[in-house]
């Protein structure tokens, strides 16, 4: 049987000792991830350094005056970069505090825990436009519901969007809103995960509540906890959709984020090179974050 | 599967007839997100339906940011739609660069280009280098409308009131309604937030500044004009004459909650529709030593695209929207192009148009440069700071020039083909 | 006894707080559904219903057929289109990739996997630009394959399905192998199914974050008649006014109703995959 197929037509480099069997495997993913991935990374760190637009015949080298012009101070893109560091700063700590929190309740042997599991993580399944109409609809100052409840309530009406220190609060609430799924389900997960004789161990041994906590859950649950970090980080200093669609980056410049800025000059006043020049500037702040959790949180999880 | 061959039979047979009687398909894109883009579309019905040859398909695009990258990208990448529009001042973009089709002499001739049947500004600002691009379609200025039962309830007369500065802030001072712990729950005058920078605009002319130099290379509003009109509206924030930080004033005016509010001609349908709001417009106001307001215009161009077996359906979709420009103008809120349109008395009986037409003979016209669309976003966004105490007047103003002078040194594209 | 009575009562307020946060995440998503069934002018009159009187449909209607500024009837079947698409090649491309990473020793294979795992966290604006100009000089804007093919270069796919493969017995595979399988019948036969699991609950992700995706779709698609949900929604939204907020509700409803009706049957299955697959670590 062996040798029949052997003989009927395997090419030598298909044969199972080949060392071309794994990248074969590996071609069609490879093919997309070269084309698609690492060569838009040089090729986008080369357009960078040029004064490429739309409307551009040719590209031609300017050197580092786009970083330069971007780096001046005062520039909108400071502004904007400094508005994403406030966001955040804000939303990561927010989002995986109350991420675990939640998790942590919604695992306790309660009744219908399925119900608030499904409650508090369908939203993250919403598209960002959705998510958007909503909440402009929900926080109109005029004619939204929080506000007629808030009237209701004898509080003050409150701006909402139309005030620089709310409009962030309403940008950050809504990430809450929308993302705490995907932070809370990975640590559910994770909870379910733990063997029960580890706390029960615990308990007889005297282990008061938080000490459960401290020295069982959080140790077990650091590599997600490292995972939920990093990407929500990575997910925060990329934040557009809920920003562009709700606030526009008003009032004034207090809630343009960098994503929105990169968008604008590049896709609206058609300038790709500056364009470009932003994307490096921000892939390098990112890394520096990412290595910095990586260096912080890792200790000896494996990969 | 007898019965699946019939049901497909069925469907082929009544989708016959709209295969076989093909129509020119005209692709038409537009920016009229608000009320306005209802009524072209009932204007587009219209001329669907007053001929068989040609079908208008019409796309409403965001406004500014979403719709000229598009627009442009479409041109770009062979995927144009057959007729678009576009501001006066952005023509340049598109012109410059070769990225439409001129009009044709016999579009010219029936759309009244060539019997010079437009007001004296319009006239030029489809051109670019001689060649005519677009034709107006309306006329874009800034007017006050002001709710006439408020002014009736506290006995001011609406028509003296705007003639100059003092009236201006009197009014809107009488106009507030405060409840009975002294927070207001009606403003006299609402600024719109998203048309501060064409008020800023309009008082820098009334001012005597100008924005660019002459040939467009410069900024020239970081003047004394420039700070005065910028500090009407910080003085009056801080004498608690507008609201403290920017409504909706759209909202507002409509139910009720301000008195005044000044915008454009393109907000009249929404609040036409609005029942019970009895409203009347009357002229910008008059705040500095002399008359002055910002205009522009909506054109109608042609797209480049590969064939050019459409121009001429798109030319008559134009032409039949600009002959038929008095519906738009009545029912959309702007104002009609063409003086015979002007002169017509149809158009002479709508009161509400009269405000706005009538100050066609000082106009400050937006400036035709191709960096003018990241350049009114910036002004929006600075006076908005502004109004939000995040930046002081001379900040923002300095701030302003430094970009507006930096961006004009680099156009967008080189001129080549 | 003391201490029976105060964990009674701590757990009443933990409960009560539960159904008061429970009840605020639905709250939304309730009152959008009850907008989009009342009729425009009921949206927004005071004291506020919740129970839409009458109850109409004609918003959806609306939305689905003659709807100003977009077509969402066209977004949602592009939507369909693009996202089924991408799953069906996500699970191809993916598995095939996972399985030497998992299994085979070959030289490069550190490397390899490093990029991996390091391509899961690149943020897309770097490469936003480039992108954009490859398919823009390859004429491929306005197609579902600009929306497609980037999807496919993601390593996360790839990572998950690896370190499920892992948690596979070998067992079954050298048995296959020793009767004289090939490598790629073996994967085909043996492997491919024991990672049903895994592949279901990577399809989740893949509908989810193309079916969601905005700003690569609003970047490259300016033909109407091709625009995915969340664009076409935003186009929707800019064409009407606070005025008709039925009918903006019921196009926002009818973008999230799929992706929330696949998470109620599937959400058990989300957690379980996380549990048995990459995520946690």
């Amino acid at each position: 049987m062996q040798d029949k197929r052997r003989k009927t037509g395997y090419l030598l480099f298909l044969s199972d000792r080949s060392p071309l069997i794994p990248w074969l495997f590996l071609l069609p993913f490879l093919l997309f991830f070269l084309i698609f991935m690492v060569y838009p990374m040089i090729q986008g760190l080369y357009i960078s350094f040029t004064n490429y637009t739309i409307l551009s015949e040719r590209m031609s080298l300017v050197g580092l005056r786009n970083y330069l012009n971007l780096l001046r101070p005062g520039d909108l893109f400071l502004i904007s970069l400094g508005n994403t560091f406030k966001y955040v700063a804000l939303a990561v700590p927010v989002l995986l505090g109350c991420g675990l929190l939640f998790a942590i309740v919604v695992n306790a042997p309660i009744k219908g825990r399925m119900l608030f599991r499904t409650a508090l993580s369908a939203p993250f399944v919403i598209n960002v436009a959705s998510i958007a109409l909503l909440w402009t609809w929900i926080l109109d100052r005029e004619i939204g519901m929080i506000n007629y409840y808030f009237m209701k309530l004898g509080l003050p009406k409150q701006e909402w969007i139309y005030h620089p220190f709310s409009a962030m609060l309403v940008i950050v609430m809504v990430s809450l809103w929308g993302r705490l799924g995907s932070v809370m389900l990975p640590f559910l997960a994770g909870l379910q995960d733990i063997p029960q004789e580890y706390y029960e161990a615990a308990i007889i041994d005297g282990a008061s509540k938080w000490n459960l906590f401290r020295y069982i859950t959080l140790p077990l649950l650091k590599p997600i906890l490292l995972f939920a970090g990093v990407s929500q980080v990575v997910a925060g200093f990329q934040i557009f959709g809920e920003v562009v669609m709700i606030t526009g980056g008003g009032p004034g410049y207090s809630t343009r984020v960098a994503m929105q800025h990169l968008y604008e000059v590049g896709f609206s006043w058609f300038r790709l090179g500056e364009a470009a020049a932003m994307s490096w500037i921000l892939f390098l702040i990112i890394m520096f974050f990412t290595i910095l959790q990586f260096r912080y949180l890792s200790g000896r999880v494996e990969y | 599967m007898k019965r699946f061959i019939s049901v497909l039979l069925v469907v082929f047979i009544v989708f016959l007839p709209f295969v076989a009687y093909s129509k020119t398909i005209i692709d038409f894109w537009n920016l009229f997100t608000g009320p306005d883009g209802k009524v072209m579309e009932e204007l587009v019905k219209e001329f669907n339906a007053s001929q068989n040859e040609i079908e208008v398909r019409m796309q409403i695009l965001p406004w500014g940011d979403p719709y000229y990258s598009k627009l442009l990208l479409s041109i770009q990448t062979g995927t144009a739609p057959d007729v678009a529009i576009c501001h006066s001042w952005n023509l340049l973009i598109f012109a410059k660069y070769n990225r439409l089709f001129p009009l044709s002499p016999k579009t010219l001739e029936k759309g009244g280009i060539t019997k010079g049947d437009f007001l004296e500004y319009l006239l030029t600002a489809g051109k670019y280098k001689g060649v005519t691009y677009g034709l107006p379609l309306d006329l874009l200025t800034l007017g006050v409308y002001y709710n006439v039962d408020h002014f009736k309830s506290i006995g001011l007369d609406p028509n003296k009131l705007f003639l100059n500065r003092d009236n201006f802030i009197d009014a809107s001072k009488k106009l507030i309604v405060k409840d009975d712990k002294g927070e207001v729950i009606r403003w006299g005058f609402a600024p719109m937030s998203g048309d501060l920078w064409r008020y800023w605009y309009s008082l820098l002319h009334q001012f005597g500044g100008i924005f660019l130099t002459k040939d467009g290379s410069k900024s020239a509003f970081n003047s004394d004009p420039g700070i005065k009109a910028l500090q009407f509206f910080v003085d009056m924030q801080s004498a608690n004459l507008i609201p403290p930080t920017a409504i909706d004033a759209a909202t507002a005016f409509r139910t009720g909650k301000c008195s005044i509010t000044i915008s454009g001609t393109w907000m009249r349908r929404g609040f036409e529709e609005q029942k019970d709001l009895n409203y009347m417009t009357t002229p910008f106001p008059l705040i500095g030593p002399k008359k002055a307001v910002m205009g522009a215009s909506h054109l109608l161009v042609l797209p480049k695209k590969k064939g050019r077996d459409k121009i001429e359906a798109a030319s008559r979709f134009i032409e039949w929207l600009t002959i038929n420009q008095i519906k738009w103008a009545m029912n959309a809120g702007n104002c009609p192009t063409r003086k015979s349109v002007i002169n017509s008395d149809i158009f002479k009986k709508s009161q509400k148009h009269q405000a706005f037409i009538s100050q066609v003979n000082y106009l400050a016209w937006l400036p035709q440069v191709e960096q003018f669309l990241p350049i009114q976003s910036r002004m929006g966004q600075e006076f908005n700071a502004v109004y939000n105490r995040q930046k002081t007047v001379i900040q923002a103003l300095n701030d302003l020039e430094v970009y507006v002078n930096d961006i004009l040194t680099r156009p967008i594209g080189e001129v080549g083909k | 006894m003391d201490n029976r009575v105060k964990y009674d009562i701590l757990y009443g307020i933990g409960f009560a707080f539960l159904i008061f946060l429970a009840i605020l995440w639905i709250v939304p998503i309730l009152w959008c559904l009850s907008t989009s069934l009342k009729l425009n002018e009921n949206t927004y009159t005071y004291p506020i219903t919740w129970i839409p009187n009458p109850i109409t449909v004609r918003n959806y209607i609306t939305v689905l057929t003659s709807g100003r500024g977009a077509n969402i009837g066209i977004a949602f079947i592009n939507s369909t289109i693009v996202s089924a698409l991408t799953i069906l090649l996500t699970l191809i491309i993916d598995s095939l990739a996972a399985y030497p990473l998992a299994r085979l020793e070959f030289k490069g294979k550190p490397i390899v996997f490093a990029i991996v795992v390091g391509s899961l966290f690149i943020p897309i604006y770097t490469v936003l630009v480039p992108r954009f100009m490859m398919f823009w000089r390859a004429s491929l804007l306005n197609t579902y394959w600009c929306l497609i093919f980037p999807a496919l270069s993601s390593s996360y796919g790839v990572f998950m399905l690896r370190q499920f493969m892992l948690s596979i017995p070998r067992e079954l595979e050298e048995a296959a192998l020793i009767d004289g399988c090939s490598r790629f019948r073996t994967f085909w036969t043996i492997i491919f199914p024991l990672t049903r699991p895994a592949l279901a609950t990577l399809s989740l992700f893949v509908f989810l974050s193309s079916w969601n995706d905005f700003l690569w779709p609003l970047l490259t698609l300016n033909d109407p008649t091709k625009m995915t949900l969340p664009v076409a929604l935003q186009l929707f939204r800019t064409a009407y006014g606070n005025w008709e907020m039925g009918t903006v509700m019921a196009a926002a409803f009818t973008g999230t109703a799929p992706t929330l009706i696949v998470y109620f049957f599937t959400q058990r299955m989300i957690v379980r995959g996380m549990l048995t697959s990459g995520l946690k670590g």
